[in-house]
């Protein structure tokens, strides 16, 4: 591997960028090609994504997480008597890969389970649930917006935002009893913000769906930019 | 005692997360450092257990035979040579090369798909069944000309309104989504913590 | 019928191992529907799609296998809380839930993330992409710890086998759900775990029992205007799809020929002038950290608004700490910071920036990164030394005291995870650059104050572009938006059109 590798590097910068431009030219080629139909190529194209970003991943989880560590284990391991703890419960994880072994991971999992549950739990409720119920309690005062049809306008919009918000909760979180015959104002109402919910909705999923069309776009400028790079890379310097 | 390990070290280590997170203390903080520097090197370790078994499928694969043995076969090799590279020369060029011209292009062009899927997603999506199709396409609609640089140019009123969109409705129904989205995450840690979801106790579970 | 997960033949009830590949069914993963050909959850015992008792689970009272009782119990929570969704909702969730075809076509997994994370945040992963826990393409025991990402391309299959399939579609949303990250936000609060071995109370025994007459009973009420939706979808015939690329692939290459012409009409959001102003009157003294949280995924619409950023911050010389919370991220920043520092010869390594490369552990990796930078971090990810023996990380104890973050994403997971775990009450500013796919389910922080920029999009890159005065690629390419607008617009015409011809080609037999 050393070997290879020393190979390559010797080689002219400039060889090595060919190479992988026309490697990445070749597999963008192949990736696009799905969209007449699903063929070979992507499939192979498919597989050594899914090998190399495995790859990637793990080597970088070794290399940048797991190996500086271990190292100071070694060197030092009255400080760091605690990555000992954590390498072996790590070791443990890789058991479960291991069918009769596969028990000895739940520990690890415990941990890990345990752990991010309550990191979840506690960041939900600081960072998102209550910061967010307290921007939902808005002023709708046109007064504190300012003078005339500012402060008006700005005093309508809260108040929209607020029914808005409680009409897409309801939409989730409660339905309306079944029976129709109901006639109660409870079931009016729920019914009410059930109907503006889901049309409150539909506004933001269209914006999410603009949204994704512009990122999904983008990317492929961006695919079929590089193509032409490589096209004229190809046509200026031949093959 | 297989069983009790784990949801003990799942409550155990949910407590003190818990009590690192909203006290402030500093016994309980050095152990919650110690705790959750431990937690991302099990994290990582379940990267390298995610490497070990799509290493072990592929392998299978290979060895059982089929239409996708040579697939699987490619996998297993880019897997090796990506893996052998990242950790043994992590700072060889070959492991930016990798990165560059094979992992970047093929990630970045499967996106790219997605352009055509949303576009031929939207022929159905468009459809105005009722009043909820017709703000979704309304909406749509007006956000992707909105952003178009020349609408302003256009009137004044455009930009104007795409800011009222997204802070008044589009807040809204993301707040509310988000309400769902934290009311979901509590829920589940709650049922963690409380040991009434064992997730990480799967391979005793009865099949 | 259990469909082999590694093989997808389809095996009579009972078998153990695959008739034709071999494989262990133990730990199979789905079940098929003897009704309408839905592939279910193995624990289910009603079709999700028809309510169709599933084959294998109708062993008589008393005869229930262990794992039945607690499907059993798990059907009637589902069902239980399905129930308080609203009908569109339901269809959506069993959509989102189901998806089969995944199923069918176990992707080779990029199985990045395996159980070792806590459900909930496996389904934020679900936000982003089409993504299904199945059972990995070899099926067994080694396999329950993956989670399996089926690539972008899946989604198209998906679409093509659900044709296949009875289709029942009755919400507006229906055909985008594979491509929005909805599902999140919808299945999240819904999403059935599974319950503790212990047995069945007598309460929820009745249930159960009540819920399956119910369920044997069909919904009646519904069937009707279901059928009536189903009539008015209509699929993209084969030339319709292929015209549809053909359009997408025109207005993406527009740029070729135009040249950028309706660039000069670019012109600065507010918030965008903001954050530019910022960037520009940040101190020279205090470090920033950058962390690029996206993938190559959407490296295309995020690069050259990374670039600009760290052009912009290198140019003046404020030193900046980069990292990343994800594998893919660190290539994408080295190569970032790299280029740009080859451009400014004064920008150096270790003296005004450093990358310290990945973060693993989500909120717990942020927590720690919270804690101590050097307990998150016991090196830098280039040089291999420790933060200490550099000299712009030296100063640094946590990222609280820094006062400016920057969070280049793709998933609104990873923003908000920095916003929980990071921001919370504290003083550090959070500018989150973002893909435009998820710009507005971060509006609310921005909106609540939790966010101090938020900027999306390749869009984004070209107004900041014009804001800074650099000048950048992301504005020669706006022109194709316009084009893919009118691609849109076209759509949306033609859909009508067809739907309204179609109800009208119909009425007369009515």
């Amino acid at each position: 591997m050393q070997t290879i590798v020393n190979v390559l590097a010797d080689l002219p910068p400039a060889a090595v960028e060919m190479v992988g431009m026309w490697v990445a030219a070749l597999l963008t080629l192949a990736v696009l090609s799905f969209i007449l139909g699903d063929n070979p190529l992507f499939r192979l194209a498919e597989y050594l994504f899914v090998g190399v970003a495995a790859g990637y991943a793990a080597s970088l989880a070794w290399s940048n997480v797991l190996w500086p560590r271990l190292r100071l284990l070694v060197t030092e391991p009255g400080a760091y008597w605690y990555y000992g703890v954590f390498f072996a419960l790590g070791i443990l994880l890789l058991a479960r890969g291991v069918k009769p072994l596969s028990f000895l991971g739940d520990l690890p999992l415990g941990v890990l389970f345990g752990t991010g549950a309550a990191l979840a739990l506690g960041g939900v409720i600081t960072g998102t649930l209550l910061p967010q119920l307290r921007a939902s309690f808005l002023s709708v005062s046109p007064s504190d917006y300012g003078e005339g049809v500012l402060g008006w306008a700005c005093a309508i919009d809260a108040l929209l935002i607020v029914l808005g918000t409680i009409a897409v909760v309801v939409v989730f979180h409660f339905s309306a009893p079944e029976d129709p015959k109901s006639r109660s104002w409870g079931y009016w109402l729920l019914n009410l913000f059930q109907g503006v919910g889901r049309k409150v909705m539909m506004v933001g999923f269209g914006a999410l769906l603009a949204g994704a069309a512009f990122s999904f776009f983008a990317v492929l400028k961006g695919r079929l930019a590089f193509l032409c790079d490589w096209i004229t890379h190809v046509v200026d310097v031949g093959l | 005692m297989k069983r009790f390990l784990p949801v003990t070290a799942a409550v155990a280590c949910g407590g003190l997360a818990l009590l690192d997170f909203f006290f402030d203390s500093p016994h309980i903080d050095a152990a919650g450092t110690i705790l959750v520097e431990g937690v991302t090197i099990l994290a990582a370790f379940a990267l390298l257990l995610g490497l070990l078994n799509i290493l072990a499928v592929h392998l299978r694969r290979v060895a059982s035979g089929g239409g996708d043995r040579g697939a699987s076969l490619v996998l297993v090799l880019a897997l090796l040579i990506t893996t052998a590279l990242g950790i043994s020369m992590p700072d060889s060029p070959g492991i930016d090369w990798v990165f560059g011209y094979i992992y970047s292009p093929l990630q970045s062009t499967m996106t790219a798909l997605l352009a055509f899927f949303v576009a031929s997603a939207a022929y159905r999506a468009f459809k105005i069944r009722d009043a909820a199709a017709a703000i979704l396409l309304i909406s749509s609609l007006f956000v992707l000309f909105a952003q178009l640089p020349f609408s302003a140019s256009l009137s004044p009123y455009i930009p104007s309104l795409r800011h009222w969109v997204f802070k008044v409705p589009v807040t809204a129904s993301m707040r509310g989504l988000l309400f769902g989205i934290a009311l979901g995450t509590i829920t589940t840690s709650l049922r963690i913590l409380l040991a009434v979801d064992k997730p990480y106790a799967r391979s005793q579970e009865p099949r | 019928m259990i469909v082999c997960p590694a093989c997808q033949h389809r095996n009579p009830e009972g078998a153990e191992v695959c008739e034709a590949c071999g494989a262990s069914l133990e730990g199979f993963a789905y079940r098929v529907c003897p009704k309408c050909g839905a592939l279910n959850p193995a624990e289910n015992l009603f079709c999700h799609r028809c309510l169709e008792r599933l084959a294998g689970a109708t062993s008589a009272k008393g005869e229930q296998p262990p794992a039945t009782e607690e499907a059993e119990k798990v059907l009637a929570e589902v069902e239980e809380e399905e129930g308080t969704l609203p009908p569109f909702l339901v269809e959506q969730v069993e959509e989102a839930e189901g998806a089969p075809p995944v199923a069918e076509e176990p992707a080779p997994s990029e199985e990045e993330f395996p159980e070792a994370l806590p459900p909930f945040i496996e389904v934020e992963e679900e936000e982003e992409e089409p993504v299904s826990e199945v059972e990995g393409p070899g099926g067994g025991e080694t396999l329950e710890a993956v989670q399996a990402e089926a690539p972008a391309v899946p989604s198209e299959e998906r679409e093509e086998k659900e044709e296949e399939l009875p289709q029942v579609v009755v919400n507006p949303l229906a055909g985008v759900e594979d491509v929005l990250p909805l599902e999140a936000g919808i299945s999240l609060p819904h999403r059935a775990e599974p319950l503790p071995t212990e047995g069945p109370t007598e309460k929820e025994r009745a249930d159960a029992d009540l819920l399956r007459r119910i369920a044997e009973e069909g919904p009646p009420l519904q069937e009707a205007p279901r059928k009536a939706e189903e009539k008015g979808v209509r699929r993209l015939s084969g030339s319709g799809r292929a015209l549809i690329y053909l359009l997408v692939l025109l207005a993406a290459v527009i740029p070729f020929f135009t040249g950028g012409q309706t660039a000069r009409w670019v012109s600065p959001r507010r918030s965008v002038g903001v954050f530019a102003d910022v960037m520009s009157r940040l101190p020279v003294h205090t470090p920033v950290l950058v962390s690029f949280d996206y993938s190559p995924a959407y490296g295309e619409e995020l690069d050259p608004l990374a670039r600009a950023v760290v052009q912009q911050l290198a140019a003046r010389s404020v030193p900046m700490v980069v990292m990343s919370t994800k594998p893919e991220g660190i290539g994408i920043a080295e190569k970032v910071c790299t280029a740009v520092a080859q451009e400014m010869d004064n920008y150096r390594y270790g003296e005004h920036y450093a990358v310290l490369g990945y973060l693993p552990g989500e909120e717990a990796g942020l927590r720690t990164l919270r804690k101590g930078l050097a307990d998150a971090f016991r090196e830098d990810y280039v040089r291999h030394r420790p933060l200490s023996e550099i000299p712009v990380v030296s100063g640094i104890a946590s990222v609280t005291d820094l006062e400016h973050i920057i969070v280049l994403s793709d998933e609104s997971g990873i923003v908000r995870r920095w916003i929980e775990q990071v921001r919370r009450e504290n003083t550090v500013l959070l500018h989150a650059l973002v893909s435009a796919r998820i710009e507005p389910t971060l509006i609310p922080y921005a909106q609540a104050g939790q966010l101090e920029t938020l900027i999306g999009g390749a869009y984004g890159a070209a107004e900041y572009e014009r804001a800074t005065g650099m000048r950048g690629a992301a504005a020669q390419t706006v022109d194709a938006d316009a084009v893919l607008f009118l691609v849109m617009l076209l759509i949306a015409v033609v859909t009508n059109v067809v739907l309204i011809s179609g109800d009208k080609g119909r009425s007369p037999r009515r």
